[in-house]
């Protein structure tokens, strides 16, 4: 059981984005740092914009969690969402690693108690075989 | 003025509906009178017009249209980089560029769309940037990716839903007096509004534009050569696009703008150079059009052009400041994307001229500036301030 259902579409990621979703198949929550400078950045890009270099490391994710902003979607556009409205879609960030936006949902939550600044934990979810996508709930 | 000051002489526009009212022909033919008329409204045979521009992956490309209506010799073609609606402004920027360099002598911006056609822009589409990263937690559309920014904006300032209404009513109202606008006849209340269906919290139905087929062009030339033609010129004071630092797809996707300025729509710099070149500030501005692809970024758009304080859109709003003929500074006096119809914006810029020429179905007396935004939220957007001959 995962928060959207099996068949929520899942395009195809650029070749910069690819090894993001990879290490997640490993259950590992990795954003995209510079090899000579250190600054992270999600979602990934080809070249860091503080220094121009090309050379890419793969961080695991560090320090609290925090809900940005979010929506709460009624109309989802997509058919096969249509049961499970409405659903909430979530941007948190990452104090300590400041270029990372995450787009996500926030599970085992009402959507009534999402509060923005509310600190959140990791739970993977694999909605198909092989398919891990990372997911936050509530930090209790 | 200037001799080679870039102004608007001409303006055209098609009937506008519904997207799913059966369209004659198809965008290009849509595209095609739209910039017939604007040619005729400017008295300018149809084969003088020799550079084209458009914005945002417009379909109806340059070379089908010289070829359609009979341009004999095409001296300029280009278009803003898609970044949705943001370019409408931007691609009268180029037609200004243009005549002003005097690479070509008179370009139309123009644009044309058949949404029930090449598709709705509220549908589900699997080519989106950084798709990846969204569609998997069932963010897919403009209305959900943006509705992010507004709920923020409601955090960090206390923006309330009725004041994001009091901006669709606005606009709502100004299009009963147009009788181009789609939403013409069908007027809209607080309660209504509150009632209607949410899309994607805090957005509901009567937040979001419309979607429509129709198209519009704007006829540019020189202050010089525009002492030929039939129409009173109307100056363009100052053209801008571009985008901020790290914005990409910004709140299309992305979201890498800086946190400190996630509730923005990149547009501080432009708005700067924009009063700049044009040598007045904001509070000189007597009327504008702002893109409204939703209340609340058309909301922070007025906020990054100056119109009120950052965070102060929604008193500024709710006070009836945008209204119509009362209001300090009317807002969309033709409907906006609201409620006139969904061409992108470009029918933003025809709105702006017919306020210059003493034309609007909502008419501010005296109104001498007029500010045009592009679409905000994405990359690039843009601006325009249009004035009196
Ligand atoms: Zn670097």
């Amino acid at each position: 059981m995962s928060y959207l259902p099996a068949e929520t579409p899942f395009p195809e990621p650029a070749p910069w984005e690819q090894a993001f979703w990879d290490f997640c198949g490993q259950r590992s929550l990795r954003f995209q740092g510079c090899a000579r400078c250190g600054v992270v950045r999600h979602p990934p890009m080809p070249v860091c914009a503080s220094c121009q270099a090309f050379e890419i490391e793969w961080l695991e994710a560090e320090g609290d969690v925090e809900l940005f902003t979010y929506t709460i979607i009624h109309h989802p556009t997509h058919p096969d969402l249509v049961q499970a409205t409405p659903y909430n879609a979530a941007l948190v960030i990452f104090p300590r690693m400041q270029g990372v936006r995450l787009v996500t949902n926030i599970v085992d939550c009402r959507n009534d108690d999402l509060r923005i600044g509310m600190k959140l934990s990791l739970v993977w979810e694999e909605p198909t075989p092989g398919r891990v996508l990372p997911r936050f709930r509530p930090r209790v | 003025m200037k001799p080679n000051t870039p102004c608007i002489v001409g303006i055209g526009q098609t009937a506008y509906t519904r997207w799913n009212q059966p369209v004659e022909g198809s965008d290009l033919q849509l595209a095609c009178q739209a910039v017939l008329s604007a040619a005729r409204d400017a008295g300018l045979p149809a084969r003088d017009i020799d550079g084209l521009t458009s914005f945002g992956g417009d379909v109806s490309d340059p070379p089908m249209i010289q070829a359609s209506i009979g341009i004999d010799e095409l001296r300029m073609s280009a278009m803003v980089w898609p970044g949705g609606g943001g370019g409408s402004c931007g691609s009268v920027d180029l037609a200004a560029m243009a005549v002003s360099s005097g690479q070509a002598s008179y370009v139309v911006a123009m644009r044309g769309l058949a949404q029930g056609q090449i598709g709705r822009f509220g549908r589900y589409s699997p080519n989106w940037r950084h798709g990846s990263f969204t569609h998997p937690f069932g963010l897919f559309a403009p209305p959900q990716l943006l509705a992010m920014v507004v709920r923020r904006h409601m955090h960090e300032y206390g923006t309330t839903q009725e004041q994001l209404g009091a901006f669709a009513l606005a606009c709502r109202e100004h299009a009963q007096r147009n009788p181009a606008a789609v939403m013409r006849g069908r007027t809209l209340d607080m309660e209504t509004y509150l009632s209607a269906r949410i899309i994607a919290d805090p957005l509901r139905l009567y937040d979001c534009c419309l979607e429509t087929n129709g198209a519009c062009a704007v006829l540019v030339t020189t202050w010089e050569r525009a002492r030929d033609l039939a129409a009173t010129p109307v100056p363009i004071l100052a053209s801008v696009h571009g985008s901020s630092g790290g914005w990409a797809a910004g709140p299309l996707g992305s979201y890498n703008m800086s946190l400190e300025r996630f509730t923005t729509v990149g547009a501080a710099h432009l708005a700067r150079d924009l009063y700049g070149k044009a040598g007045v500030s904001p509070s000189d501005i007597d009327v504008a059009q702002i893109y409204d692809n939703f209340t609340g970024v058309a909301m922070i758009a007025m906020e990054d052009f100056g119109l009120c304080p950052r965070g102060e859109s929604g008193p500024f709003v709710a006070s009836g400041a945008i209204r119509w003929p009362h209001g300090a500074l009317p807002v969309n006096t033709h409907g906006g994307n609201l409620s006139e119809a969904y061409i992108h914006g470009l029918n933003h810029v025809v709105e702006g001229v017919r306020q210059m020429r003493g034309q609007s179905t909502c008419q501010v007396d005296n109104a001498r500036l007029c500010l045009v935004t592009g679409g905000p939220g994405p990359a690039p957007t843009s601006g325009l301030i249009l004035g009196r001959a």
